[in-house]
């Protein structure tokens, strides 16, 4: 694979893996961290190399959060949250506002987050009631966003909010009059994710900070930066699943059990079985919205509602057997897999919770049998 | 000069596409969207799928649900971009 992901590789080896127990521990990611992963372009992987960006492949891409969440699933979520804004202003903002932001955020120099979430609007974005209005020197911002993951330490946001009711979204840089952040304190997983809540008191944004147009920011700005976090969240699952079977296989094998080890048990064998099969059926399933991608394919967004809907599941699933295999020892403080067991029920949760998904999965089978 | 032959043709493709989605008995100026046959995932679908089958680069000014909410809204829209791009 490409010099890109053997960079990461080797830092996520040398400078995350040895650190992540503790610093998910403490809720913070450290910003060596995030500088290392920036200088071997990490925070550039999706945008072009006309901007700084390393322009990876959409399969590279997906191998690159499949690293990621193997090891940190915080640092991969922050990175996920900065490459969907970055998307977004990639595909549909002015030229004015790619030149200003775009070869910042592809050296990591400056970091984005997504806001859209709301106290009141989760799962359903149409609920959004942050409000926009048009005013004297452009258009005012009053409203609440919650769940911002790297929100604490974003230099800009991608915010979406209601404008004469139709939906829109802004770029609101950190720093602008009106926009105050507050830190939540660290959730069941994603610990280190940098979470914030952000606060909107008339705050003032320029008409061309808008991203796309107005009526567009959720149809066409939000699902286009949320279908590549569905993508980079079932890839990171994808590591995830794979880091939990190796934590069980490992344990399996070495344990004394009786006169063998855990290995021989035929229950612990289907533990194993049922967690190779999920890895599996989630690898194929995201290699495929991974060609479909790199192929502009249509179906690449229903094939990505998929794989993220199945990977997380599998995530599941299997970190709860690693959890189980391990006993005590899996439930520890710092270990591993009671970490990752944290890490994977966030995943069913983000980016489309598994009933949503499963809604907009079964949608299409009111109309179409298959053949 | 040439007019309503492509236009039948890109009907075809547009409701090939759409079988999956919406009736095949749906009428052409029918707005699917309204009907509530398909998620607004879809219209970013409808974005990927005309860019990709049509050859056209849909920018940030034609995101308006007017542009996609028919099939006749889609084949209009197709059409003026394939003008508008035209050597």
């Amino acid at each position: 694979m490409s010099d890109a992901l053997d960079r990461l590789r080797h830092v996520l080896r040398e400078s995350v893996a040895p650190r992540v127990a503790a610093y998910d521990d403490d809720g913070v990611l450290p910003l060596d961290v995030v500088r290392a992963v920036a200088d071997v372009g990490g925070f550039g992987h999706a945008l072009p190399a006309s901007v700084g960006g390393q322009a990876l492949s959409a399969r590279e891409l997906g191998h690159a959060h499949a690293l990621l969440g193997a090891t940190c699933a915080s640092l991969r979520a922050v990175l996920t949250v900065h490459a969907m804004t970055s998307a977004a202003i990639a595909r549909w903002g002015s030229a004015a506002l790619r030149d200003a932001w775009l070869p910042g955020l592809a050296r990591g120099e400056r970091t984005a987050a997504f806001a859209l979430t709301e106290p009141g609007a989760g799962a359903d974005p149409s609920a959004l009631a942050t409000k926009a209005a048009h005013a004297a020197g452009g258009i005012v911002l009053n409203g609440q966003k919650s769940w911002v993951t790297n929100g604490q330490r974003a230099d800009v946001f991608l915010v979406f909010a209601r404008l004469d009711a139709e939906p829109v979204a802004v770029l609101v840089a950190r720093g602008t009059p009106g926009l105050s952040i507050t830190p939540i304190a660290p959730p069941l997983g994603l610990r280190a994710g940098m979470h914030a809540a952000l606060r909107f008191d008339a705050c003032v944004v320029p008409e061309s900070a808008v991203i796309g147009r107005p009526g567009a920011g959720l149809s066409w700005v939000a699902q286009h930066a949320l279908d590549l976090g569905r993508f980079l969240v079932a890839w990171g699952c994808v590591g995830l699943t794979g880091a939990c079977l190796r934590l069980a296989q490992d344990h399996a094998r070495a344990r004394r059990s009786g006169d063998g080890v855990l290995f021989d048990h035929a229950l612990v064998r289907q533990r194993l079985a049922r967690m190779a099969s999920g890895l599996e059926g989630s690898r194929l399933i995201c290699e495929e919205a991974a060609r479909l991608r790199d192929e502009g394919h249509p179906h690449a967004i229903g094939q990505t509602l998929l794989a993220k809907y199945h990977a997380s599941l599998a995530a599941s699933e299997a970190s709860a057997s690693a959890v189980q295999l391990l006993g005590a020892a899996g439930t520890a403080h710092l270990a591993d897999a009671q970490r990752h067991f944290r890490d994977a029920k966030i995943m069913e949760i983000i980016e489309g919770p598994t009933p949503v998904l499963e809604s907009e999965l079964a949608a299409h089978l009111a109309i179409w049998s298959e053949p | 000069m040439s007019e309503p032959s492509p236009s039948r043709d890109a009907e075809q493709i547009l409701r090939g596409f759409l079988a999956r989605h919406v009736p095949a008995s749906l009428e052409r100026e029918e707005d699917f969207f309204a009907r509530g046959y398909v998620s607004s995932l879809f219209a970013l679908q409808l974005v990927v799928f005309v860019e990709k089958q049509f050859a056209i680069t849909v920018e940030p000014e034609d995101l308006s649900l007017d542009n996609f909410r028919s099939i006749g809204a889609m084949e209009r829209f197709v059409g003026r971009k394939r003008g508008a791009e035209a050597p």
